[in-house]
């Protein structure tokens, strides 16, 4: 592999990235489980994943569909579609272990303090209700956040000003049929944004806009950061999108994170052998291949998994070990690696700072 | 080949436009309820108007008038339109003030069970799992359950009267409805405006009211004006059965019902309380039908 000093190096930059954000975490996630109870026995969608924000930091979750991205929001929101249900584990947000809360003391976090946006504008508003209707609703459930001395109408008016909306005072009174897919995805931004909350989680909020559309999206999710600090987890499965504008990276396959780590070393020095194969199926400009390399095989049954390792089947360096025991995450510093083989390779460098199996990095 | 296909496009289409132009007034009573809303609207009339329209006191017994046939009828007269009855009363007075009766139970009866089987059936739909189980069972309880066998035993342990057969006949179709709401909601609570709403901090209330209610409102007006038609055969059920309205107050399933004893002479007693009847019902269903049409857009495009 690699030579041993040169990973050194790097090593401690990345150890320096969890440490230099650790005073200040907004969300901590340690061992969340979360699965789906079926006729056919539990599918285990999101299994042991431990991950967490610093305020105003954006942490992209990748992988691909079915690896358990969007239920690893649906559970921060605690909103996990029935026959599914939280499990076991911590989702510590600002002192409080959200899994422990009742109901109605998440409706009071949900919007005000966690604002969420999806894939499809097309589908995310309702459509017959006024853009200003559902703008204000946010103002409604919340009224300690509405913007003091405004009446509800004028903070709606603000905030489609600032997601830029033109001609907002017009608009408001227009329905979603009236909005292109554009402008309605900045509506929802606006509606997860209006109460300033800490965390804003987007689910694929880009995959659905053409490219154009996305770039002006990011930078206006990049720049409501900027302006108040909100943290961002951000899920998507465009890797681009990632190196764009994520701090810090969570790869996910078969409801695990395999990976995690700051953007850097995800892209220079991924560890796992299933982030690799991602950045090698990524096309490249001034780069010709007969034939963009893909990854093999198909994504696992999660209702089946296979023993040890989900990816093993798959995977071009897997060993026997991997086919009969599940590697436990791999610390270096506060990322992390599920992988016997990458294990290996990081003892052989002299940079395994914590013996295999000892749970996670945190 | 494309000459030919264009002739015998262009043939079609005259002869199609020739067709359109001699259905054009069978279209026209196709695309506006004109039958269900002069039907309703005299039923309506009648039930507003009644002392006004009824020529004669429906309670007044002429015992030397008994058993006049219709006007039109041999030995009928215009002072009896449609007959008098075995007492002597006009006939076509009871079918006005009868219509109260109709109008009265169809208005309480569909309004009640729209509301709480809409509320059961959003209830059960949204929050599924054992409430849901729970619900539906009940709902399937109700509907396995011989609606007139039921009810006839129900109104005779209660006593009859018009709180008791809209109690009744409530009781037999909320179920209906709850189910029909359930199936719309299950498909609606997945949409993306409501998970978001939910992020947004909803509670439930709020949610039904403002992104459900909305979307299950057509299914349940369409429902609601077929199920005019079963609420009034089931009232005219129970009041001939003698477990509804009972007299002195007027009522078409009375109506038939103290005729039956005069049929053989007198058939108009039968005939025309039971054309009112088959009337309004009919006229419920296409109003429904209609309605189903006019508010769903697959439909339309092809009406």
């Amino acid at each position: 592999m690699t030579d041993g000093v040169a990973m050194a190096e790097r090593s401690e930059q990345s150890a320096a990235w969890r440490s230099g954000a650790g005073g200040d975490e907004l969300l901590i996630v340690r061992n969340l489980r979360t699965h789906f109870f079926t006729r056919d026995g539990a599918v285990p969608a999101v299994d042991d994943i431990s991950f967490s924000i610093a305020r105003g930091e954006v942490l992209g979750i990748v992988g691909e569909s079915g690896s358990g991205k969007s239920v690893t929001a649906r559970s921060i929101m605690r909103l996990v579609p029935l026959p599914g249900r939280i499990v076991s584990g911590e989702v510590w947000f600002k002192g409080q272990n959200l899994v422990d809360l009742t109901e109605s003391e998440m409706q009071h976090i949900r919007g005000a303090q966690i604002g969420m946006v999806l894939q499809e504008p097309m589908t995310s508003l309702n459509p017959v209700l006024t853009i200003g209707d559902q703008v204000g609703e946010l103002y409604r459930h919340h009224p300690d956040r509405a913007p003091r001395g405004r009446s509800i109408r004028q903070a709606v008016l603000d905030i489609l000003a600032r997601v830029r909306i033109p001609d907002a005072a017009r608009r408001v009174a227009e329905y979603p049929l009236h909005f292109s897919g554009g402008m309605r995805q900045r509506v929802s931004i606006a509606m997860a944004t209006a109460c300033r909350p800490d965390l804003v989680i987007a689910d694929e909020p880009t995959t659905a806009l053409d490219v154009t559309i996305q770039a002006q999206v990011l930078e206006l999710l990049l720049e409501l950061r900027d302006e108040f600090g909100v943290s961002v987890l951000f899920i998507t499965h465009d890797l681009g999108v990632v190196a764009k504008i994520c701090d810090s990276v969570a790869v996910m396959y078969a409801g695990r994170i395999v990976e995690y780590a700051d953007v850097e070393s995800i892209f220079e020095r991924p560890r796992h052998p299933y982030t690799r194969a991602l950045l090698r199926s990524l096309p490249q400009l001034g780069k010709r291949l007969p034939r963009l390399p893909s990854i093999e095989g198909q994504p696992p049954d999660l209702g089946a998994l296979p023993r040890g390792c989900a990816f093993a089947p798959r995977c071009p360096s897997a060993i026997d070990r991997c086919r009969e025991a599940e590697p436990e995450p791999t610390a270096i510093g506060a990322a992390y690696v599920r992988c016997f083989v990458a294990a290996d390779e990081l003892l052989q460098a002299g940079l395994r700072t914590t013996p295999r199996g000892d749970g996670h990095a945190s | 080949m494309s000459t030919e296909t264009l002739n015998l496009g262009r043939r079609r289409a005259a002869r199609s436009a020739g067709l359109r132009g001699a259905l054009a007034p069978y279209r026209f009573v196709r695309r506006y309820p004109i039958f269900p809303v002069v039907i309703w609207g005299a039923v309506v009339l009648f039930a507003l108007a009644a002392p006004l329209i009824a020529p004669a006191d429906p309670f007044r017994q002429v015992l030397t008038d008994r058993l006049l046939p219709p006007a039109w009828a041999g030995g009928g007269s215009l002072d009896h339109l449609l007959g008098t009855d075995h007492l002597g009363r006009d006939v076509f007075s009871r079918i006005v003030y009868g219509s109260r009766v109709t109008v009265t139970v169809v208005l309480l009866t569909v309004t009640a069970s729209a509301v709480t089987g809409t509320f059961i059936g959003m209830l059960a739909g949204y929050f599924g799992g054992p409430l849901d189980a729970l619900l539906m069972r009940a709902v399937d309880f109700q509907i396995a359950l011989p609606a007139l066998l039921f009810g006839v035993m129900l109104a005779s342990v209660l006593e009859p009267g018009l709180n008791n057969v809209v109690i009744v006949i409530v009781l037999f179709t909320w179920a209906s409805f709850a189910r029909l709401v359930r199936a719309e909601v299950l498909s609606l609570r997945e949409r993306d405006y409501v998970l978001l709403a939910r992020a947004a901090g909803a509670g439930w209330q709020r949610i039904f009211a403002r992104h459900l209610l909305p979307g299950v409102m057509n299914t349940v007006m369409v429902l609601g004006s077929l199920e005019v038609s079963a609420v009034i055969i089931f009232e005219s059920s129970l009041s001939f059965l003698g477990l509804g309205i009972v007299p002195p107050t007027v009522s078409w399933g009375a109506m038939l019902s103290e005729g039956r004893e005069s049929m053989s002479v007198a058939w108009w007693l039968v005939a025309i309380p039971g054309i009112a009847i088959f009337l309004v019902a009919l006229a419920g269903n296409l109003f429904g039908d209609w309605l189903r049409d006019t508010l769903d857009p697959h439909l339309r495009r092809s009406a």
